[in-house]
């Protein structure tokens, strides 16, 4: 409990104006990559060609605990994306972390953009 | 404590009908367990199906006939007394007496079934005298034909063609001995009977009609001589009578029970006899004047009399239909209703092609709107559409005649959709198609979970071509399930993937999907194209197009655990391993402290590997002489191998070094889903050759194919392919045959599956398999070689290309997370997950 609300200030309150999680070349086409910040394991997703390019979701598996989330395939059903969890495929929406399957069971999403070959993570967007 | 008395049900018979009974009543107790069930058997095995007794001549196993397994009984809470039979009933003090002891009932259902007719001919009881009823009557028959050279059936109706059939496979010259003018009196009219006996003659059995057996005495050249009223004689070696049957209804008669006068225990629409405490069904039952020697009559009195012991009362036999259709030797033959036009009035159409050897007759009622009956000889194609029309009393058209003349173009055939909702379907199992449309809507979504909910064809059989029309059929109108779009993004089934693939050359997802589909793919279509893409062009898994289609196990090279850590499988061909080998492996795992374990597989599987760690582990695998097994793909899993000839003394084949060859030929060929092979030394088959998709079993000259069986889920044995093979047709068979499924199967359809939804199943395969009926073999065996020659170990492609290898680290930004991070705790020495219970909290 104090360890989340430890992690979610540090990313509300330290980095008003952002900072590179890592470099565009590090991601993986249309598949996911996972970033480290602070305590975060982040799970970035590159689709290259489509409306949003990047997505950033929690790369823990909610259900197994699990830093797996970047591991998942890629999906796409109606235009909207999602990953595949890789143990029990669970689909959770890449723009809001929504699972499809399981309405008790969300990724947190963060909020990151492409800029100059770098990615950056930004402060939550309200 | 005892007040509350469990109340005994006793059945005495344990044959098909018994057993049906048990499982009928089984599923109505469900919840109630105030009986006791306890089941009699005469035999010294558990009910076995006797439908299908010759199988045991075609493939000598008496096991796979057995209808449950052993355990069902004790799983259950039934008492199955095996070789006990019941000697005596005494209605008075409600007890039955075996040999060992009393039993007391407070209900009783006779399943007695019925013994084979022998004929009261001087000289029956001799050596070598037989039966055909049971299994220890075929044992007998097949112990008698050791040594033997002539086999001479007595009686030509349905069974003793059944039998002649059976003394053929077992490479006697076989005789068929008639007493009437014609083959099949009961069910065939003259003209059928002629032409069956033309055929069967055509087959090499000879056929004897009109002939009175008068004696049976020692023969001069054969063991015995038939001597027949004529003044004829005939020599040979074993004889079965196959005579007709006769309801085994003693027990009742001495009880006291009422019986007809030509056998069989009385019973009412309820199946009970005259005493309310005791039922009857199956062959020993005789209801209004009439026995049946079928099983699906037997299966309505089983599942009435069990619905009417629970207290139900709405359930009645009210009789059965008596229509047969079969292969007799080959030959079509069908009978239906009143074959013979006894009804008064009634007309018959015939169609008589001695050309083609086909034979049909129609009998209608007298104002020729009705079918009463049906008797076809040569094809039986006919037969469903007919069945249904006497069965279910549909009009018929303005001209029948149409409904038997050949390729007539518009013949009006029943289809699925014309029959009524109350039409029976499957008598065995009393299925109406209404039945089997409830099931659709509720959710069942194929033909084979129709099968499992509603048991249709599952008994005899003989309504499963009906039975797949009805439900394809029933789907389509539906509109739903038929479709066999893989997902929203490609409308072709991955059979016409793999042809668009292969035949627009292309080499990539996107170009597949931009051409052929919409949308971005997801994780149905994307890992299938990577699999098909594999399968024609063989580039690595991991190659930079394809990298973002795989399944997580095959984006790493490895099967994900439950705690997100890793398992390493290396390749152990036929599972021969040098100890050098073996110690290396043991040196890695033991640097990197990971669990080992033996696999079901023959190999060894190392767990717990963090992502990171997997490239260096592979590495040090890989310069000890290892390559990938590819525990993670859909592809080869291992080709399992007994000693054979190498040590063992009954071998007689190099089963290892055939199980190593095959591994090394197949390894790294992707398909719709895992592929397993063993090879065994001998027919012990210590190798399990017939549970696996691929089985080879050594014989003194080759070796025997099996294909299309697995474990898992649902078991299926393999089925025997060709026998005999010398080692180059052994591998182009199973190149052949591969190819094959790799073009033709469903995602993730097992060899089994596969086989199964074959349209003409296990002969289908053969004609183009073996004898190459679609002209394809010479280009499946050229893909298959393709294949082989791309062939790379994908952990030493992926050690080898720094852009790969770079996808083993956890994160791209951070060291790599301590192995400690994934929670180990220490059992029997090793390192195993933290049991965890599931909390959705995020926490790292
Ligand atoms: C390790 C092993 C169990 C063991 O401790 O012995 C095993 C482990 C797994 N089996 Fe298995 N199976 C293992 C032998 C078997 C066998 C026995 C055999 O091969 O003789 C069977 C039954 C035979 C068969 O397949 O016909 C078997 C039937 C299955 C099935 C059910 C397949 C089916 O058709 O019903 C699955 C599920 C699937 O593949 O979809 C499965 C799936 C799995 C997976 C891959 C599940 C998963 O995705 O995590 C397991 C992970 C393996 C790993 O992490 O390395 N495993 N599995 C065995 C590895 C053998 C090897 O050396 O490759
Ligand atoms: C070779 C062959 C092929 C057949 N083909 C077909 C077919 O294609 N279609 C079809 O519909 N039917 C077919 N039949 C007939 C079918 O097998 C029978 O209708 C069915 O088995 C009848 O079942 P039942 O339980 O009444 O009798 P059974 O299966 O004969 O079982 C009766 C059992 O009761 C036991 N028993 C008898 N007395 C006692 C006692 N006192 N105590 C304890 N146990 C006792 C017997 O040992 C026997 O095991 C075939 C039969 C044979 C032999
Ligand atoms: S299958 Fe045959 S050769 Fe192989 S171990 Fe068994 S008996 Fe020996
Ligand atoms: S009619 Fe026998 S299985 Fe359906």
């Amino acid at each position: 409990m104090s360890q989340l609300a430890y992690v979610t200030d540090t990313y509300n309150a330290a980095h008003s104006n952002g900072i590179v999680l890592c470099q565009q070349t590090d991601l993986v086409p249309f598949s996911g990559v996972a970033a480290r910040f602070g305590q975060l394991a982040i799970a970035l997703f590159y689709l290259p060609g489509t409306d949003i390019e990047l997505y950033a979701v929690s790369h823990i598996d909610p259900v197994s605990q699990a830093p797996i989330i970047a591991h998942g395939l890629v999906g796409e059903s109606n235009g909207e994306f999602y990953v595949a969890a890789p143990l029990h495929k669970q689909q959770y929406r890449l723009s809001d972390g929504l699972c499809l399957s399981d309405s008790s069971l969300k990724l947190r999403v963060f909020t990151v953009k492409l800029q100059q070959d770098q990615v950056w993570l930004l402060p939550p967007m309200e | 404590m005892t007040t509350n008395k469990t109340k005994q049900l006793l059945v005495i018979g344990n044959g098909m009908v018994g057993q049906h009974f048990i499982e009928q009543w089984l599923a109505l107790q469900q919840h109630s367990s105030d009986w006791q069930l306890t089941v009699f058997a005469g035999e010294d095995r558990p009910a076995y199906d006797r439908v299908h007794l010759s199988d045991y001549f075609s493939d000598g196993d008496a096991d796979k006939l057995q209808l449950v397994a052993d355990s069902y009984y004790p799983d259950n809470k039934v008492q199955l007394k095996l070789n006990e039979p019941v000697l005596a009933i005494d209605r008075d003090s409600k007890t039955v007496s075996t040999a060992k002891a009393s039993y007391p009932y407070d209900k009783l259902v006779l399943a007695t079934g019925s013994y084979p007719f022998v004929p009261p001919i001087p000289g029956n009881d001799q050596p070598h005298c037989l039966v055909y009823r049971t299994i220890a009557d075929l044992e007998a028959i097949s112990a008698s034909s050791d040594g033997a050279r002539v086999g001479v059936v007595i009686g030509g109706g349905l069974l003793g063609l059944e039998a002649a059939n059976a003394l053929k496979l077992q490479g006697l010259e076989a005789h068929v001995v008639e007493f009437a003018p014609q083959l099949m009196p009961v069910q065939l009219d003259k003209d059928g009977g002629e032409l069956l006996r033309s055929k069967i003659e055509q087959l090499g059995v000879s056929v004897h009609t009109d002939k009175a057996t008068s004696s049976i005495t020692a023969g001069s050249e054969q063991r015995l001589q038939l001597n027949f009223a004529d003044g004829s004689v005939l020599q040979t070696d074993l004889i079965v009578f196959s005579a007709g049957i006769r309801p085994q209804d003693a027990l009742g008669k001495d009880a006291g029970l009422e019986f007809g006068a030509h056998g069989g225990i009385a019973i009412n629409h309820q199946c009970q006899t005259s005493d309310s405490n005791i039922y009857a069904i199956g062959e020993c039952a005789l209801y209004q004047g009439q026995l049946f020697g079928l099983v699906a009559p037997g299966y309505q009195m089983a599942r009435t009399a069990a619905a009417v012991l629970n207290g139900d009362d709405s359930h009645s036999f009210t009789g059965a239909d008596m229509s047969t259709k079969l292969k007799l030797l080959g030959v079509d033959v069908g009978s239906i209703g009143d074959a013979h036009g006894r009804t008064p009035g009634s007309i018959s159409l015939r169609y008589r092609n001695d050309l083609l050897g086909e034979y049909r007759k129609l009998v209608l009622s007298p104002d020729g709107k009705q079918l009463l009956g049906a008797v076809l000889v040569g094809d039986n194609s006919y037969y469903d559409t007919l069945l249904q029309y006497a069965l279910n009393g549909i009009a018929l058209p303005a001209d029948p005649q149409s409904l038997i003349l050949p390729q007539s173009s518009d013949k009006p055939l029943l289809g699925p959709a014309a029959l009524p909702a109350t039409a029976t379907l499957c008598s065995c199992h009393n299925v109406s198609k209404g039945a089997i449309c409830a099931a659709l809507d509720n959710g069942v979504q194929d033909l084979a979970g129709i099968k499992s909910c509603t048991k249709a064809a599952t008994g005899c059989g003989g309504c499963a071509a009906l039975l797949k029309s009805v439900v394809e059929h029933e789907l389509s109108a539906r509109g739903v399930a038929i479709s066999t779009d893989l997902c929203e993004h490609f409308s072709y089934s991955r059979q016409q993937l793999y042809h668009l693939v292969r035949v627009d050359g292309i080499k990539t997802f996107n170009e597949l999907i931009s051409r052929h589909g919409r949308g971005h793919g997801c994780e149905i279509c994307k890992p299938a194209v990577a699999s098909i893409l594999a399968s024609c062009w063989n580039e690595p898994v991991l190659a930079k197009p394809h990298v973002a289609l795989q399944d997580t196990n095959d984006t790493f090279l490895a099967n994900m655990q439950k705690n997100g850590t890793y398992s390493v499988v290396p390749r152990i061909p036929g599972g021969e391993i040098t100890p050098a080998m073996l110690i290396s492996i043991g040196k890695v795992a033991e640097q990197y402290q990971l669990y080992t374990k033996i696999t079901g597989g023959q190999r060894i599987d190392l767990f717990g590997a963090t992502l990171d760690q997997l490239p260096l582990i592979w590495q040090q695998l890989i310069d000890a002489g290892f390559e990938t097994g590819h525990a993670y793909g859909k592809s080869l899993r291992t080709v399992k191998s007994c000693v054979g000839s190498t040590w063992c003394r009954y071998g007689v084949q190099d089963s290892v070094s055939m199980a190593i060859l095959l591994e090394n030929r197949y390894k790294g060929v992707r398909a719709p889903h895992k592929i397993k092979m063993a090879v065994s030394g001998c027919t012990r088959e210590c190798a399990e050759a017939q549970s696996k998709d691929v089985g080879v079993i050594a014989t003194e000259n080759g070796w025997n194919l099996y294909v299309c069986g697995n474990g898992g889920m649902k078991p299926r044995h393999a089925d025997l392919f060709a026998t005999d093979l010398t080692n180059a047709q052994l591998l182009s068979y199973i190149d052949r045959l591969l190819m094959f499924y790799i073009k033709t199967a469903d995602r993730l359809q097992r060899t089994a599956t596969w086989m199964n939804n074959l349209e003409g199943g296990l002969d289908y395969l053969r004609d183009v398999i073996i004898y190459d009926s679609l002209g394809l073999g010479a280009e499946l065996e050229a893909q298959m070689q393709l294949l082989i020659e791309n062939y790379q170990c994908e952990w030493r492609t992926a050690l080898n290309d720094p852009q790969q290898r770079a996808r083993f680290n956890s994160y791209v930004n951070a060291a790599a997370p301590a192995r400690s991070e994934f929670g180990f705790v220490s059992e029997r020495g090793q390192l195993i997950p933290v049991r965890q219970v599931n909390s959705k909290e995020t926490t790292l």
